[in-house]
C-alpha cells in the first residue's frame, strides 16, 4: 500500500517514466522530420504554450453572448424580403427547397405557402442597414453593429442546434464555447468565475436550456459556466450563514487548508489543491459578486436606458445590465439565453412581444459599453441557433401565420471587439431560404469569435479519449469579410 | 568517356555557331511559336550553369586536396557539363527574349553578358591544359555569371527587389497634401503592376514607371480613361475572371486587394485627376473615405514595433493576484495589460508594484477603485501606457496633468469621475490621444464643444442616451409573496424596485388609475379569494401595464385525494397530490409539474374528508387559459357529494364562460357554492371542449383542460 501512495506522490512510476520516455523521444523524432519548424522556439506553434495567454494579440478581450433561443425569425428582424409579400399565399418552388429535411412538424404539409413580414422594414444609419419596425432600438445602433445574414447550421431542431452552436458538436459531450474560452484564456479576474451563465423567459413561444450548454465537458471543471439565479442573490449560498461572520469564515479555511496539505502531503492528489484553490476562490467572491451585482446604485439614466425592467430581477434587461457589471468586472464570458422565439404559429401575435423584451436593453448594452470605453475590447453576439422558413407552418390567415425551423440561413449580428461595425455580411436569395454570398457556418463563426480572443481555433486542443478536441472540430474558417 | 566527350564538345561547339548567327541576325529572328516552351525553359536550366560554375571554382580551390587523376576526371566532366548548360541556357535565354515586352537596355546588358560567358565556357574546354589561362578564364566565367544572373533576376523581379525591404521602412507617409495619384494610387501600381510594366521590361508594350509613360499607354491603348470606368482597360481586366488569359494581375502574381481596386476604380470615376490632393476632397466622398482607410490600414501596419524589452517572466507571474492580473499581450510581444479589481479589496501597493514592469504596461484598467489624485503621478511613470482606464475612480482631475509624460497615451477614460473643466488642458497636451470618455462628469457641454474645435481628431464621448422619443413605460409592481395561495391573516407585499413609485390597486377587478384607487403603503389583508390589480406611476414615465394575480386562502385540508380518471401521458403533474400542493402553476409553463391536463376524457378528482367531514360552502377550481396552445376553459364543471363514495350525487354545475377570440394567458378560477353540505366525498368533474370554435386555428380539434389546485372553503 505504501509504494501506491509512494507512486501517487511521484505522480508517476517507474514503468510510466519509460513509456513516456520511449514514446517521447520517438514522436520528439518523427516530429522534428514531419514539421522541422516544432523545435524552433520562436515559429509561434502554441502547443508548448502555457495556457491563459493569447496566442496573439487580441481585439477582444471579453465576450457577452445574447442568445436569443427558440430561433428568432431572419425575416421579422434583419433579412428582409420583400418578394415574399408579393408572393403572399404562393407555393414554395421545388427548386428553391431542393432536398431540404424538414421538421416532423411540417413534413407533412402538402403545400408550403409563402409569407412575407407581418412588420415593416426601413434601412438605417450611414450604413443603410436593413432592420424591422419591431426593433427600433437596434435600428438606432446599426453604425456599430455587422449584421451577418448568411449564418447557417446543420441540426433542425432545437436541442441539437443549441448544442452545436455552444459546442460544437450535435452531441452533448463537450465543453461550451464559454468553457473553452476560459481553459486557453483563463480569467481576468480572479475573484468572479471566467464563465457566467444569466437566463430569462419571454412571452413567446418558449424550448428549454439545460445545463449541459455551458457545461466544461471533459475540461477541467472550474471552467464549467455558474448559471447565476433570477433573484437578488444571483449567486446561492454565497452569503455566510446566520451566526458566522467574514472573520469565522476565514478561520475555518484556514484550518481547512491545514488539514488538506496533510492530505496531500499523504495522498499527493493534485485535485486536493484544486479543492483548496476553489475555496479560496469562493471566499473572494463573498466580496466581489455583491459589489459585481449589486445594481441598485445604477443612475437614473442608465435605468431609463436599459428600460424600467433592469430593476428585476430575471428579465432580459436586468441580466443585460448585469451582463456589463460583469464583463466589466472582467468576467471572460458572459452568456446570455432569452427563451421565447419558437414562434410556430401565433407569428404576428408573440414576436412583438420578444422583441419588446430584447431590443432595447440589447440596444442599450452597446451604447452603455461605448461610453465607458469597452465596446472596443468586448465582443457581443445577438442571434439563436438557426433561422425560420419563409413558408408558413399551419394555417395561413391574413393577419397570422407561424413558421417551421430553418437551417439554410439565418441572421444574426455582432459588435465590438475587432468587428466592422456598420456593415452587413452576406447575401440569401429573394426567397431567404438559401445563401447566394459568403456562407457563414457555425463552425466559421466559432472559429471568429475565437479569433478576435487572440486564439486560433485550429489550436486550442485539448486531449482526451486519445485525441485532441478543438471547439471547431476539423472544421471552420475565420470569417475576415466581417473583421474591423 | 571519350566518345562522349567529344559528342558533348561538338554540340557545345554546334550551339554556340548557331547563337552566333542567331545574335548576328537577331533583328531578322522570328521565333516560332512551337518553340517559345523552350525559350521559356530558360528561367528553369539557367540554374544548372550558375551551380556548376561554383562547383567548378570550388574544384579549382581544393584541386591540391585530390589525387590529380581523380582532379582531372571531375574537373573534365564538371567542365562539359557546365558550358554545355551554359550555352543551353543561352540558346533558350534567347528565344524567350523574342518575344515581346523584353526590349530594354536591361535586356542587352543580360544578353551579351550571358552569351559572352558561353564562349568563355567553351573557351575553357580548349585551353584546359594550359593552366595560367585557365585560372583567369574560370574566374572571369564566374563572375560575369554573377553578374549576368543579378541583371536577369532583375528582369523578373524589378531591379530593387533586393533593397526593397530596406526601402519600404523608409517610405514616405501618405500624406493629406500629397495628390491622391502620387500618395495613393501610385504605389499600388508600383507593388501590383511594375514587376511587369516597368522602364527595363514592357509586357504589352506598356510601362507603368511614370505618369508619362502611364499616358502613353501600352499596345492596348491607354491604362484608363478619365470618367469612364467601364471603358478603362485596367478596371475591366481586373474585373475578369482569374481564369481569363487578360485577367491583370496575371494569375499567380500578387492581386489587387478589393479596397486597392475600389480605390483605383473610384478615382478614374472622378475625372482620374491627377493633381487633386486628399485634403480638396469632400469628407463625404467615397474616395476620400477610401484613402484614408488605406491610410488607416497604413499606419496600423507600421505599428507598435514596441522598443522596450520583455518583461522576467517570475516578475510578471508573482505580480499575478487574485486581485490583479497582469498578462502579455501575446508571446511574441512585450507589451502588458494590467487590470486591478475590488474596490473592497483594493491597496495601494496593486498599484505601485507595478514599477518593475513601469516599461511594459501598454495598458492599465482601474475603473471602480478607490483610488484619488495621488495615485495619479505614479500612473505618469508608466511613459508607454496607451490605454488608460480610471473609470468611476475617485479622481479630481487636479493632478491629471502628471500624465503629460505619457506621450502614447491614445485612450483615456474618465466616465462617472468628477473630473471637469480643469482637465482639457492635460488633454491638449497630450500628442497621440484619439478617443476619451467623458460621459457622466463635470465637464459642461460648452468646454467639450471648445475642446472640440481646439482637438478636431480627438473624439470625445459624452454618452449615448436611447430613444429621445418621450417618456418611457414603467414596469409593473411585483409580488413579494412567493405563493399565490396565502394561509388566513397572511399579507401580500407588493415592491416596485425603482425609486418614488406611487403603486395604486384594486381588489374588486376593475383597472387601477392614479386618481380613485387605492395607494400601495403597507402590506395588504385578503380576506376569501380574489383578484388584486395593480399598476405603478412614477413622474417622467408612462404608467405601467396593469397586472393581476389572482390569490387563493388555503382552503379545507382533506384527507385523501384520488384521480377517478388518469390525466393524459404528457401532463401527469405529480398525480392527485398536484391538487392540494398548494402550488400554482404559470399558465405560460402549463407542461410544468403543477399542471394536470386532459383531453377528450374529463377531469375527475374524488376527495375524501374522512369520518368527521367539515361544512362545506364553496368549492374552487383553479384552471389554465392558454388557447395558443389549445388550453381553454372547461365546458362545464361538476361538483358531486355523498358519504358512500358509490353512490354520490351531483349537488352543483356550472358552465364557465367560454372566450369568443384569442386571448392572453392566464389562470382562472370556478367557484362553486354547496351551501355548508357536509358531505365525506365530494367528486369534482371537468369537461374540456371537444370541438375548438370556427375563429381558432385548431377549429375542429379537440381542446385541453389544465387543473393545478382545488380548494374547499
Amino acid at each position: 500500500m505504501k509504494k501506491e501512495f509512494l507512486e501517487h506522490q511521484l505522480n508517476i512510476n517507474r514503468r510510466h517514466f519509460l513509456g513516456k520516455m520511449a514514446l517521447g523521444v520517438g514522436s520528439a523524432a518523427l516530429g522534428s522530420l514531419l514539421a522541422p519548424d516544432i523545435f524552433s522556439g520562436s515559429s509561434g506553434s502554441s502547443d508548448d504554450l502555457p495556457l491563459g495567454f493569447s496566442h496573439f494579440a487580441p481585439k477582444a478581450k471579453r465576450v457577452i453572448m445574447l442568445f436569443q433561443n427558440g430561433a428568432p425569425s431572419q425575416l421579422e428582424s434583419f433579412d428582409y424580403k420583400p418578394t415574399l409579400n408579393k408572393m403572399f399565399g404562393e407555393d414554395l418552388p421545388a427548386s428553391v427547397r431542393g432536398d431540404q429535411r424538414l421538421t416532423g412538424m411540417t413534413a407533412n404539409q402538402d403545400k408550403f405557402p409563402l409569407v412575407g413580414s407581418k412588420f415593416g422594414f426601413k434601412q438605417y444609419g450611414q450604413s443603410g442597414t436593413w432592420v424591422s419596425d419591431l426593433f427600433p432600438n437596434i435600428a438606432k445602433i446599426t453604425d456599430d453593429i455587422c449584421v451577418v445574414k448568411t449564418m447557417h447550421t446543420e441540426a433542425i431542431n432545437h436541442d441539437p442546434a443549441l448544442t452545436f452552436i455552444q459546442t460544437g458538436s450535435q452531441q452533448g459531450n463537450r465543453p461550451s464555447m464559454g468553457a473553452w474560452m476560459s481553459y486557453g484564456l483563463g480569467s481576468e479576474n480572479n475573484n468572479l468565475p471566467a464563465f457566467c451563465v444569466l437566463l430569462s423567459k419571454g412571452r413567446g413561444n418558449g424550448q428549454g436550456v439545460y445545463s449541459k450548454l455551458w457545461t466544461n465537458g471533459f475540461l477541467d471543471s472550474i471552467h464549467q459556466g455558474v448559471q447565476f439565479s433570477a433573484s437578488e442573490d444571483p449567486i446561492l449560498y454565497l452569503n455566510n450563514p446566520d451566526g458566522i461572520d467574514m472573520q469565522n469564515r476565514r478561520k475555518m479555511l484556514d484550518h481547512l487548508t491545514e488539514l488538506n496539505s496533510e492530505g496531500f502531503k499523504e495522498f499527493g492528489d493534485p485535485e486536493i489543491h484544486a479543492k483548496i484553490k476553489q475555496y479560496e476562490m469562493a471566499y473572494r467572491m463573498q466580496t466581489a459578486v455583491p459589489e459585481v451585482t449589486d445594481i441598485t446604485k445604477e443612475p437614473d439614466h442608465i435605468i431609463k436606458m436599459y428600460g424600467a425592467d433592469c430593476m428585476v430581477p430575471g428579465t432580459y434587461a436586468s441580466n443585460c445590465l448585469l451582463a456589463r457589471k460583469l464583463s466589466e468586472a472582467g468576467v471572460r464570458f458572459v452568456q446570455l439565453y432569452h427563451q421565447g422565439w419558437d414562434q410556430h404559429g401565433n407569428l404576428v401575435g408573440e414576436m412583438p412581444l420578444q422583441a419588446q423584451d430584447v431590443d432595447r436593453a440589447s440596444a442599450a448594452l452597446i451604447s452603455d459599453l461605448k461610453q465607458r470605453g469597452l465596446l472596443d475590447e468586448t465582443l457581443v453576439i445577438w442571434g439563436g441557433e438557426f433561422g425560420r422558413t419563409n413558408y408558413c407552418q399551419g394555417k395561413l390567415t391574413e393577419d397570422n401565420y407561424g413558421r417551421d425551423h430553418h437551417p439554410r440561413c439565418y441572421s444574426i449580428w455582432m459588435a465590438g471587439g475587432g468587428v466592422k461595425g456598420g456593415t452587413s455580411y452576406g447575401e440569401t436569395d429573394e426567397f431567404g431560404y438559401n445563401i447566394v454570398k459568403d456562407p457563414v457556418h457555425v463552425h466559421d463563426l466559432q472559429a471568429t469569435i475565437l479569433h478576435l480572443m487572440g486564439m486560433d481555433h485550429e489550436k486550442l486542443t485539448y486531449k482526451y479519449l486519445g485525441r485532441r478536441f478543438r471547439l471547431t472540430d476539423v472544421h471552420g474558417h475565420v470569417v475576415k469579410g466581417i473583421l474591423a | 568517356m571519350d566518345r562522349i566527350e567529344k559528342i558533348v564538345s561538338n554540340l557545345v561547339f554546334f550551339m554556340l555557331c548557331l547563337l552566333a548567327m542567331l545574335l548576328a541576325f537577331e533583328s531578322y529572328v522570328q521565333v516560332p511559336y512551337w518553340l517559345q516552351p523552350v525559350g521559356r525553359m530558360h528561367p528553369l536550366v539557367l540554374h544548372f550553369p550558375i551551380g556548376f560554375v561554383v562547383l567548378l571554382v570550388l574544384v579549382n580551390l581544393f584541386k591540391n586536396q585530390l589525387d590529380e587523376q581523380s582532379y582531372q576526371k571531375v574537373n573534365k566532366f564538371l567542365l562539359l557539363l557546365t558550358a554545355f548548360t551554359t550555352t543551353l541556357a543561352a540558346v533558350m535565354g534567347f528565344f524567350l527574349s523574342r518575344e515581346e515586352g523584353y526590349s530594354s537596355s536591361l535586356m542587352a546588358v543580360h544578353k551579351w553578358i550571358g552569351a559572352a560567358v558561353s564562349y568563355i565556357m567553351y573557351a575553357l574546354i580548349l585551353c584546359y591544359q594550359n593552366r595560367k589561362v585557365y585560372q583567369v578564364l574560370l574566374y572571369t566565367s564566374f563572375f560575369s555569371i554573377v553578374v549576368a544572373g543579378h541583371f536577369g533576376a532583375g528582369l523578373t523581379h524589378g531591379m530593387n527587389f533586393l533593397v526593397e525591404p530596406v526601402l519600404q521602412a523608409h517610405k514616405p507617409e501618405m500624406d493629406e497634401n500629397a495628390p491622391v495619384f502620387t500618395a495613393f494610387i501610385q504605389p499600388i501600381l508600383e507593388s501590383k503592376c511594375q514587376s511587369c510594366h516597368n522602364a527595363d521590361k514592357h509586357k504589352g508594350k506598356l510601362d507603368m514607371s511614370t505618369l508619362k509613360k502611364l499616358h502613353a499607354g501600352g499596345e492596348n491603348g491607354p491604362v484608363w480613361v478619365a470618367g469612364d470606368t467601364e471603358g478603362s482597360e485596367i478596371v475591366r481586366r481586373a474585373l475578369l475572371p482569374m481564369e481569363n488569359e487578360e485577367h491583370m494581375p496575371p494569375e499567380g502574381k500578387p492581386q489587387l486587394t478589393d479596397l486597392e481596386f475600389e480605390l483605383i476604380r473610384k478615382w478614374i470615376e472622378k475625372g482620374a485627376d491627377e493633381v487633386v490632393t486628399l485634403a480638396q476632397l469632400s469628407k463625404s466622398d467615397t474616395l476620400y473615405t477610401l484613402a484614408t482607410r488605406t491610410m488607416a490600414k497604413d499606419k496600423s501596419k507600421q505599428k507598435p514595433q514596441y522598443e522596450f524589452d520583455f518583461a522576467e517572466q517570475e516578475v510578471v507571474e508573482a505580480l499575478n493576484s487574485p486581485f490583479r492580473s497582469v498578462v502579455q499581450k501575446s508571446p511574441k510581444s512585450p507589451a502588458i495589460d494590467v487590470s486591478v479589481f475590488g474596490r473592497k479589496t483594493f491597496q495601494m501597493e496593486f498599484l505601485t508594484e507595478l514599477k518593475q514592469i513601469k516599461d511594459q504596461v501598454v495598458s492599465l484598467n482601474l475603473a471602480y477603485l478607490p483610488i484619488n489624485d495621488d495615485a495619479i503621478s505614479f500612473i505618469g511613470q508608466l511613459t508607454n501606457l496607451e490605454k488608460l482606464n480610471l473609470n468611476f475612480t475617485d479622481i479630481t482631475g487636479n493632478t491629471l496633468a502628471s500624465l503629460a509624460s505619457c506621450s502614447n497615451l491614445t485612450s483615456l477614460s474618465l466616465s462617472g469621475t468628477q473630473v471637469g473643466a480643469n482637465i482639457l488642458p492635460v488633454i491638449a497636451g497630450l500628442p497621440a490621444l484619439r478617443e476619451v470618455f467623458i460621459w457622466n462628469t463635470e465637464i459642461e457641454e460648452k468646454d467639450i464643444n471648445e475642446l472640440r474645435e481646439k482637438m478636431p481628431d480627438v473624439k470625445l464621448v459624452e454618452g449615448y442616451q436611447l430613444g429621445s422619443e418621450g417618456p418611457l413605460q414603467l414596469n409593473p409592481p411585483d409580488l413579494l409573496n412567493k405563493k399565490e395561495v396565502i394561509a388566513k391573516g397572511e399579507k401580500i407585499e407588493l415592491i416596485h424596485r425603482l425609486k418614488n413609485v406611487d403603486i395604486r390597486y384594486t381588489t374588486d377587478g376593475s383597472e387601477p388609475d392614479s386618481l380613485s384607487s387605492s395607494t400601495y403603503t403597507g402590506p395588504i389583508q385578503f380576506d376569501s379569494f380574489g383578484t388584486l390589480k395593480v399598476k405603478s406611476y412614477k413622474e417622467g414615465w408612462l404608467s405601467s401595464e396593469p397586472r393581476s394575480y389572482t390569490f387563493f386562502m388555503k382552503g379545507l385540508e382533506a384527507e385523501n385525494v384520488e384521480l377517478l380518471v388518469p390525466p393524459n401521458k404528457k401532463y401527469k403533474g405529480k398525480g392527485a397530490i398536484t391538487l392540494t400542493d398548494l402550488k400554482k402553476g404559470s399558465a405560460n409553463d402549463i407542461s410544468s409539474p403543477n399542471w394536470v391536463g386532459y383531453k377528450s376524457t374529463p377531469f375527475t378528482a374524488l376527495v375524501d374528508f374522512g369520518d368527521n367531514p367539515p361544512n362545506v360552502n364553496e368549492v374552487v377550481l383553479s384552471y389554465a387559459l392558454n388557447m395558443n396552445q389549445y388550453v381553454m376553459a372547461p365546458t362545464s364543471v361538476e361538483v358531486w357529494g355523498g358519504n358512500d363514495k358509490d353512490k354520490l350525487a351531483m349537488i352543483k354545475k356550472t358552465t364557465p364562460a367560454q372566450a369568443t377570440k384569442m386571448g392572453p394567458n392566464d389562470v382562472m378560477a370556478e367557484k362553486l357554492s354547496v351551501d355548508g353540505s357536509g358531505f365525506r366525498y365530494y367528486k369534482v368533474v371537468a369537461r374540456p371542449i371537444l370541438k375548438l370554435p370556427d375563429w381558432h386555428r385548431g377549429k375542429g380539434d379537440k381542446g385541453w383542460v389544465f387543473v393545478d389546485e382545488l380548494f374547499f372553503y
